[in-house]
């Protein structure tokens, strides 16, 4: 059997959100010597893409798809310390604080988008709900994150991530950490009103957006 | 008229005895201090530390028992009060931050809300009128702009529902100033609120400031749980009906130790996902049943009830049409009081004027289905059919006249002609018929405004509310 054959199994163990069979797989891969980050990228993360995949195209349920998050889950867990031992760095591709503005209680969306994110590999802070503004940055700066996200359910409530950004402004803040924005009132004209770097419709484009702000926050400090 | 009732005795019992042990063994969270406070005096178990709170069976019906058993919504014009129970559902139209036209979507304005009101006051089969939201307005004074909307617009009884806790008390206060003064809204509430419980069990702060600074008036309070299938609730429609059941009947208790015999209404407004889409409807089969049930289960506890019409749809269309009737027929059947949501789109997260006027259509034709077919001497016309004989016409007979005045529903906008007269009109479909209607009656109805000094009151309720919330935050 060689390594393709066991990137095939935990793609596919993932797909059939079998956490057990993720796990061994991922074990089993470490003691042929194959590199975590290899599995990583190639085992854990393809899989969870192919979920996306399969979900957008109206091929697996909602309740599949946080089942496939968590089964990746177990393999980071097995394969994350092997990375930070050799790399010295955190196996995560980034780090996110998340939660819904202040005066709202929906959290049905993002804790999808949770799901997501920490499936895909994101280290998740999760603040809960009717978080006050200054809780989002403070947390942002205790954790040293890459991406204030924020759910806002409300038309009455989407002011919320405006004051993100005001606060983050008026801080001097705006520079050192991308912001991303959701939830079902929110839009992409209202991103641009209120100068956020990301929105997403959903938790699946959540993870593409993510990513893509973590790579220009990357990008932007070199 | 015999009710669609899915439930049988025995069933109810088992839903009953399951959250009354829930309330009694699992508990349900209450982020609200003051709230935590009287529980516990009333002799609830309270954990403070947690804020769950435990409460035995015996109190919650102790409780339970005072809550009315039917209560009049009043309205500006008291010819438009009614009672529930009434023998009959009547009905409310939708919240929603945007209004559709044709395919598109686009936020509602102050002078949206005021047409949408204006829209509901006018027909016959609204009863209780609630504004769209007030998008164009700063998001902390929307809510204050919204009721003014509303009593300007309506003699029909008004539903102020607030989204901040700050805006209840300025509406008892706007209510107030409409009634003449706060002695008369006591007796005769213009208004009734609600707000929701996030499920499962947990009592949010703002929920609570809504209800406990409206008791005072002893506003009528819709009691909201809303679950969604299968995310907040069990799956199952018996499963749910259990966190439906317990978490409405502890904000019973909740609203009976703000205010003993305070009116209440057992609101259902459950809801399914679409696990394929992880949109969440309002508009299914399964949410028709579990209205259906809360029915049968509100009336076990002699409580007034609520549920919610829907469609998913994002047009005027077929889909839209048969989802709303669905959801409708079953509600009105199973002999749900209150059904909000004629006019509402997309699980509600839109609305649009031509589907009011369609759905007062719908419902015309729904409320007449729920009268008992009168079976007496005269309706059998056994003299008129001897008259008439073999071969004859029923036309030119006086019974004919009679009843069908009385026995067939009047509609606005249903289309009734042959293909020619149709084609003649413009070969109109119903949406774009019932465009034309609410031109019309959006240009012609005027309800009767309120006293000129009354409006200046509100407005001065409205810029000190203004004062009070732009200026602290
Ligand atoms: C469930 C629900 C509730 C539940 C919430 C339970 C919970 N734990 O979340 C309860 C019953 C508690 C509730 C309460 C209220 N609600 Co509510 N609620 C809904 C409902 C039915 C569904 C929302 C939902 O969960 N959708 C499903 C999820 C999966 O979708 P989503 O949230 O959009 O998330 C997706 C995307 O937006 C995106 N996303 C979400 N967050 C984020 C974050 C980031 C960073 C990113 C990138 C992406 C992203 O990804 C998600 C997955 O694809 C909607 C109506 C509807 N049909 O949508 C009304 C609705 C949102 N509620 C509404 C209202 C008015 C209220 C109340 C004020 C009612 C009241 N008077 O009590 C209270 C407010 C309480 C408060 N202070 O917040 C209105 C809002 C109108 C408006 N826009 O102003 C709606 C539209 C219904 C209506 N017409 O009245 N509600």
């Amino acid at each position: 059997m060689d390594e393709e054959d066991i990137y095939t199994k935990i793609i596919d163990a993932i797909v059939s959100y079998d956490s057990e069979a993720v796990a061994r797989h991922c074990r089993e891969g470490m003691e042929r010597g194959m590199e975590a980050i290899d599995i990583i990228q190639k085992g854990l993360a393809k899989g969870l893409s192919r979920v996306g995949e399969l979900f957008e195209e109206e091929q697996l349920f909602l309740p599949d798809l946080i089942m496939a998050a968590n089964a990746a889950k177990a393999g980071f867990k097995i394969l994350g310390p092997e990375v930070s031992r050799k790399k010295g760095s955190s196996v995560f591709i980034g780090r996110i604080v998340i939660g819904t503005v202040e005066g709202d209680v929906h959290d049905i969306g993002k804790d999808i988008v949770v799901a997501m994110l920490s499936g895909a590999g994101f280290e998740v802070h999760d603040l809960g709900v009717d978080v006050p503004t200054c809780k989002f940055i403070e947390k942002a700066l205790e954790v040293d994150a890459d991406i204030i996200a924020s759910s806002a359910l409300l038309g009455t409530t989407m002011v919320g991530q405006r004051k993100i950004e005001n606060l983050l402004k008026d801080l001097g803040l705006k520079q050192r950490f991308k912001t991303l924005i959701g939830g079902a009132p929110v839009t992409e004209d209202w991103r641009k009103e209120i100068g956020a770097d990301g929105y997403a419709e959903n938790a699946i484009d959540a993870v593409r957006v993510a990513k893509k702000l973590v790579e220009e926050k990357k990008g932007t400090n070199v | 008229m015999k009710l669609f009732e899915p439930l049988t005795k025995d069933e109810i019992q088992r839903i009953h005895a399951e959250s009354l042990d829930i309330l009694e063994n699992v508990g349900f969270k209450v982020q609200h201090e003051d709230t935590l406070k009287l529980l516990k005096s009333a002799g609830a178990v309270v954990d403070c530390k947690e804020k769950n709170v435990r409460i035995h069976e015996s109190l919650v019906l102790e409780l339970l028992r005072k809550a009315p058993s039917s209560f009049v919504l009043a309205a500006r014009d008291p010819r438009n009060d009614f009672k529930v129970p009434g023998g009959r559902s009547y009905f409310c139209s939708s919240p929603a931050p945007y209004i559709v036209e044709g395919k598109t979507a686009r936020l509602s304005t102050k002078s949206d809300a005021a047409d949408w009101v204006r829209l509901g006051d006018y027909l016959k089969n609204i009863h209780l009128c609630i504004r769209t939201h007030v998008m164009d307005k700063p998001a902390e004074v929307r809510d204050l702009h919204g009721f003014e909307v509303s009593l300007n617009n309506t003699t029909k009884h008004v539903v102020g529902i607030p989204h901040s806790s700050g805006a209840a008390k300025y509406f008892n206060k706007m209510a107030a100033a409409v009634l003449g003064n706060e002695e008369i809204l006591r007796k005769r509430a213009l208004f009734s609120t609600g707000a929701c419980i996030n499920s499962p069990l947990e009592w949010p702060s703002n929920a609570l400031d809504v209800f406990m600074s409206t008791s005072e008036y002893n506003i009528p309070a819709h009691i909201n749980s809303e679950p969604i299938m299968g995310v907040s609730s069990p799956v199952t429609i018996a499963g749910t009906l259990v966190i439906n059941n317990a978490e409405i009947l502890s904000g019973i208790v909740i609203n009976q130790l703000y205010k003993e015999r305070r009116p209440c209404i057992y609101a259902v407004y459950t809801h399914a996902m679409n696990f394929k889409t992880a949109e969440v409807t309002s508009s299914g089969s399964n949410e028709a049943l579990v209205a259906a049930a809360a029915a049968q289960l509100a009336r076990f506890y002699n409580i007034p009830s609520s549920a919610w019409m829907c469609t998913n749809s994002k047009t005027v269309d077929a889909q839209s049409g048969f989802e709303s009737m669905l959801t409708c027929a079953f509600m009105t059947l199973s002999g749900i009081d209150i059904i909000w949501g004629a006019g509402q789109l997309e699980s509600q997260k839109s609305v649009s004027f031509e589907k009011l006027l369609i759905d007062n259509d719908l419902i015309e034709m729904m409320l007449r289905s729920l009268e008992d077919i009168e079976v007496s001497e005269d309706t059998l016309a056994a003299d008129v059919i001897r008259k008439v004989g073999p071969k004859g016409k029923f036309l030119q007979e006086q019974h004919t006249m009679k009843y069908y005045l009385k026995e067939h529903p009047s509609t606005l906008i249903t289309d009734y002609h042959n293909r020619r007269k149709w084609e003649k009109l413009g070969s109109r479909d119903i949406a774009e018929a019932a465009r034309s209607k609410v031109e019309e009656i959006l240009r012609t109805h005027q309800p009767t405004p309120l006293p000129r000094d009354c409006q200046d009151h509100l407005k001065r309720i409205l810029s000190e509310y203004e004062k009070e919330t732009l200026t602290s935050c």
